[in-house]
C-alpha cells in the first residue's frame, strides 16, 4: 500500500531536561500504512520522542500532532486516536487475558462480544488455552500479545510502539513482528522505537536513526539490506563519537 | 456502567483476603447482635421485675402519713431505646434508675458497667462499634491498592495513554470504592435492621423509622469519608504497601488517637467536680427552708395573714405539710443550678470533644449514631429531667393530701392505697428526634464537611498522581 496521507507528524520538535537537549529540531511523518522505526542507543530521544506524541511531555518548541490534531492543544483527542505499546505492557495480573481486553474495549466506548475478543486475542496469538487464565502467569511474550490485541481492539490508525520485541525470544518477537505488519498492511501508522538493526529492518518502511536528540538519517528500508543499515548507523556512531553508543550499537 | 468500576469491582471480588476478611467482618456484626440482643433482654427483664416490685411495695406500703409515704418513695426507670442494640452509646455508664424522694433530686443510678463484671466489657461489641471502627479498617484494606497499585504495576500510565483523564479516572475509582463499601454496608445494616426488628416487640413507629433512616445515612456518611480518604492517600504513594502503612496511621489516628486525645482534653479543659462536693450541694439546695428560720417566720406570717388567723393551729390547711411542700418549691431552683452546672461542665466537655471532630469523622459520626439511637447523654438528660418533673408531681400529691386533709389528726393522719394509686408509673419515651435534632446540627456539618474536604482531598490527590506519571496532565 502507497503511504498517503500522514497521520503522526512532528515539525521542529525540541524537549530539554534541564541543560540536556533531548530532542532536537526533529521533522518527522509517518503515512498511513506505513511503519517507521526510530533507531538509536539510549538517551538517543526515541522514548521521548514517542512520549512527546503520547501528549506525556510538553514540547519546548514546534509541535506533535496525531491524525491532524496537536498533541500539546488536545491530548486527550490525540491520545483516543493513537495505540500505545510500552517495551512491557501492563496488564491487570487479578483478570484474564479476555476479561483484560474487554476491559480497554469498554473504556474506548466499545462492547464487543467475548467471542469478537476472542478473536481479537486469536489474530495477535495468544493461545486459546490463555484466554481465561489470569494475566499474572503469563510471559513477556503473552503479554505483549495481548498488548497488541488490545492495540488492535482500539481500532487506532497511529500506533506507538516503544521497544515492544525487547526481551522477548526470538519466536516471540517474530510473531509480534508479523503482527505489527499485518496492522501496517491494514492502513496504520506505526512508529516504533528499537534497539534491534535487523527487526527495524524487517518490519520498518523507513529507518530513522537518532543521535543525541536529532534524527541525523532516515532511510529506506525496503532498498537497504541490514548489513548496509548496520554500516550507516555506525558510521553515524563514529562521526558523533558517541562510545557508549558504539558499544551498545555493537 | 463505567468500565473503571466494573474492572476494580471484579479486582476487588477475587481479593480472597479481602472476602475473608468481609466474612469475618459479618459474623463479628452477627456476635455483637447476639450480645447486644441478651444484653437488651436481660436488662428488660430485670426492669420489668424491678418496676413490679417497686410498685408492689408502694401499693402495700400501707396506711401511712402521706409525707412518711414521700419519703418512703419510688423509682423512675429509663425506658430503653429501640436502637440500643445497634448502638448503647452511653446506656451502660449511665444510671438505669431515679430514685424518686422528698426534698432530694437523687441523682440516677444503677449503672450496668458497674454491676456488670468484667465480661460486661465484650458487650461493647455492637454492630455501631463495629461500623465506626472496624469498617473504615476494611475499606483501607479494600483500597489501599486502588492507584497505588495502579502506579505500582505501570497500568495506570497505560491507562492515560488510551486518553482516560482525571475526572474519568477519579470517578471510575470513587464509584468502585463507594459502591461496593456502600453495598456491603446496606446489606449488613439491613441485617441489623431486620434482626432488631424481628427481637424487638415494640412495633415500629415513625419516630424510630427516623431514627433507623437517620442512623443508616450517618454511617453512609461516614464510610464514603473513608472510602475518598483510601483514595486519597493511596494515590499518594507509588506502591502498595507505603499506602497501607499510611492508611495504617490514618485508622490509628482516626479511630484511637484522635477520640481519646478528645475525651482527654474535655476532661481537662473543664474537669467536673468530684460526687462528693456535688453530693454536699445537693444536701444544701435540700436544707435551704430548714436552715432559714427568718424565711420562715416571714412564710408564717404571711400564711397567718391571707387566712385572716394568729395562730396556725387555726388554720384551715395542716401548717406542717403547708411548709414540706414550700421547703421542695425553694429547693427546686437550687437542685436545678446544681444540675444544669453539671450539665454546663458535660457540654463544655463535648465542645471540645466535637472540635476534635476536625482530626477524626469518627466523632462525629458516633454523636449522631449515638443521638439517633437514643443512648447518648442529651437522651439521659430527657428521662432524668422527667424523672424530676415526676418526683415533684407525685411529693406535691402527698404533701397536698396531707395539707387538705389531715384535719385535727394532724401528723398521725394516714392515707391509704387510695392515695398510692393516684400516683403512676413515670411513662417516660424517648424524646422524637425531629423535634429535638437541633442539638445535633455540628455534629452533622462536621460530618458533611469531612465528606467535601474529603473527597476534594482525593479528587486533588489523583489529579497529582496523574501528573506525576503525566506532567502534561
Amino acid at each position: 500500500m502507497e503511504p498517503t496521507r500522514n497521520l503522526l507528524e512532528a515539525k521542529g520538535l525540541g524537549k530539554r531536561f534541564g541543560a540536556t537537549v533531548a530532542i532536537d529540531d526533529l521533522d518527522l511523518a509517518v503515512a498511513e500504512g506505513e511503519v517507521v522505526c526510530l533507531l538509536g542507543a539510549n538517551g538517543a530521544g526515541k522514548t521521548t520522542t514517542i512520549n512527546l506524541f503520547l501528549g506525556f511531555l510538553a514540547p519546548d518548541s514546534g509541535s506533535a500532532s496525531v491524525d491532524g490534531i496537536d498533541v500539546a492543544e488536545s491530548p486527550f483527542e490525540a491520545r483516543k486516536r493513537l495505540a500505545y505499546l510500552p517495551e512491557s505492557v501492563a496488564l491487570y495480573p487479578k483478570l484474564t487475558g479476555l476479561e483484560n481486553i474487554a476491559f480497554f474495549d469498554r473504556l474506548a466506548g466499545a462492547e464487543r462480544s467475548d467471542a469478537e475478543l476472542t478473536t481479537l486475542l486469536r489474530e495477535a496469538g495468544l493461545p486459546d488455552e490463555a484466554h481465561n487464565r489470569r494475566t499474572a502467569t503469563y510471559s513477556k511474550g503473552m503479554r505483549q500479545k495481548v498488548g497488541i490485541a488490545i492495540a488492535m481492539a482500539r481500532r487506532a490508525r497511529a500506533l506507538l510502539l516503544d521497544e515492544p520485541l525487547s526481551g522477548l525470544d526470538p519466536s516471540a518477537a517474530n510473531g509480534l513482528g508479523k503482527l505489527i505488519r499485518g496492522l501496517r498492511d491494514d492502513g496504520c501508522a506505526v512508529l516504533m522505537a528499537t534497539h534491534d538493526i535487523f527487526r527495524a529492518k524487517e518490519i520498518g518502511n523507513r529507518i530513522g536513526i537518532m543521535m543525541r536528540g536529532k534524527l541525523v538519517n532516515v532511510l529506506d528500508a525496503d532498498s537497504l539490506d541490514a548489513r548496509e543499515i548496520e554500516q550507516v548507523y555506525l558510521a553515524h556512531l563514529q562521526e558523533s563519537g558517541d562510545g557508549q553508543a558504539k558499544e551498545q550499537a555493537a | 456502567m463505567n468500565a473503571i468500576v466494573r474492572k476494580d469491582a471484579l479486582i476487588l471480588r477475587r481479593e480472597t483476603l479481602l472476602t475473608v476478611l468481609l466474612a469475618t467482618a459479618v459474623v463479628l456484626v452477627f456476635v455483637s447482635l447476639l450480645a447486644g440482643l441478651q444484653r437488651e433482654r436481660v436488662f428488660a427483664k430485670e426492669k420489668e421485675a424491678a418496676e413490679e416490685t417497686d410498685k408492689a411495695v408502694w401499693m402495700n406500703q400501707g396506711d401511712r402519713n402521706p409525707h412518711s409515704a414521700a419519703h418512703f418513695s419510688r423509682y423512675a426507670f429509663r425506658p430503653a431505646s429501640p436502637l440500643a442494640l445497634m448502638d448503647p452509646g452511653t446506656s451502660d455508664f449511665a444510671g438505669l434508675a431515679v430514685w424518686m424522694e422528698a426534698h432530694y433530686q437523687d441523682p440516677a443510678v444503677f449503672r450496668r458497667a458497674e454491676d456488670g463484671g468484667e465480661l460486661s466489657r465484650y458487650a461493647l461489641l455492637s454492630p455501631a462499634f463495629l461500623l465506626l471502627t472496624a469498617a473504615p479498617l476494611l475499606i483501607f484494606l479494600m483500597l489501599h491498592a486502588s492507584i497505588a497499585g495502579e502506579r505500582e504495576d505501570g497500568t495506570l500510565r497505560q491507562l492515560l495513554a488510551t486518553g482516560v483523564g482525571a475526572r474519568q479516572f477519579f470517578t471510575g475509582k470513587l464509584g468502585a470504592g463507594w459502591g461496593i463499601a456502600m453495598l456491603v454496608y446496606t446489606a449488613v445494616f439491613l441485617l441489623i435492621a431486620g434482626f432488631s426488628a424481628l427481637t424487638t416487640p415494640a412495633a415500629l413507629s415513625g419516630d424510630t423509622a427516623l431514627r433507623l433512616a437517620t442512623m443508616y445515612l450517618v454511617y453512609a456518611a461516614y464510610l464514603s469519608i473513608c472510602v475518598a480518604l483510601a483514595l486519597a492517600v493511596s494515590a499518594l504513594f507509588r506502591t502498595r504497601q507505603a499506602a497501607f502503612l499510611a492508611l495504617a496511621g490514618v485508622w490509628t489516628l482516626m479511630v484511637v488517637l484522635a477520640p481519646r486525645l478528645g475525651s482527654d482534653a474535655g476532661v481537662a479543659m473543664s474537669p467536673q467536680p468530684d460526687a462528693r462536693a456535688v453530693s454536699q450541694e445537693l444536701r444544701a439546695a435540700s436544707d435551704i427552708w430548714f436552715a432559714d428560720k427568718d424565711r420562715q417566720q416571714e412564710i408564717q406570717d404571711e400564711l397567718l395573714e391571707q387566712h385572716g388567723v394568729t395562730d396556725v393551729a387555726e388554720l384551715p390547711i395542716n401548717y406542717g405539710a403547708y411548709t414540706l411542700q414550700v421547703s421542695e418549691d425553694l429547693s427546686v431552683p437550687e437542685f436545678e443550678r446544681v444540675y444544669d452546672g453539671l450539665d454546663d461542665r458535660y457540654r463544655a466537655q463535648e465542645s471540645v470533644m466535637r472540635g476534635f471532630s476536625l482530626l477524626s469523622p469518627a466523632i462525629a459520626a458516633g454523636n449522631l449514631s449515638r443521638g439517633a439511637a437514643g443512648t447518648d447523654r442529651a437522651h439521659q438528660k430527657a428521662f432524668t429531667v422527667a424523672a424530676e418533673l415526676h418526683r415533684r408531681d407525685m411529693v406535691r400529691l402527698l404533701n397536698e393530701d396531707y395539707m387538705y386533709n389531715a384535719g385535727d389528726a394532724g401528723s398521725a393522719y394516714t392515707a391509704d392505697a387510695a392515695l398510692w394509686a393516684q400516683f403512676e408509673d413515670l411513662d417516660h419515651e424517648l424524646p422524637a428526634l425531629a423535634a429535638i435534632g437541633g442539638r445535633y446540627v455540628a455534629d452533622a456539618a462536621l460530618l458533611l464537611l469531612w465528606l467535601a474536604a474529603s473527597t476534594f482531598a482525593a479528587y486533588a490527590s489523583v489529579q497529582r498522581a496523574i501528573r506525576h506519571e503525566v506532567p502534561t496532565a
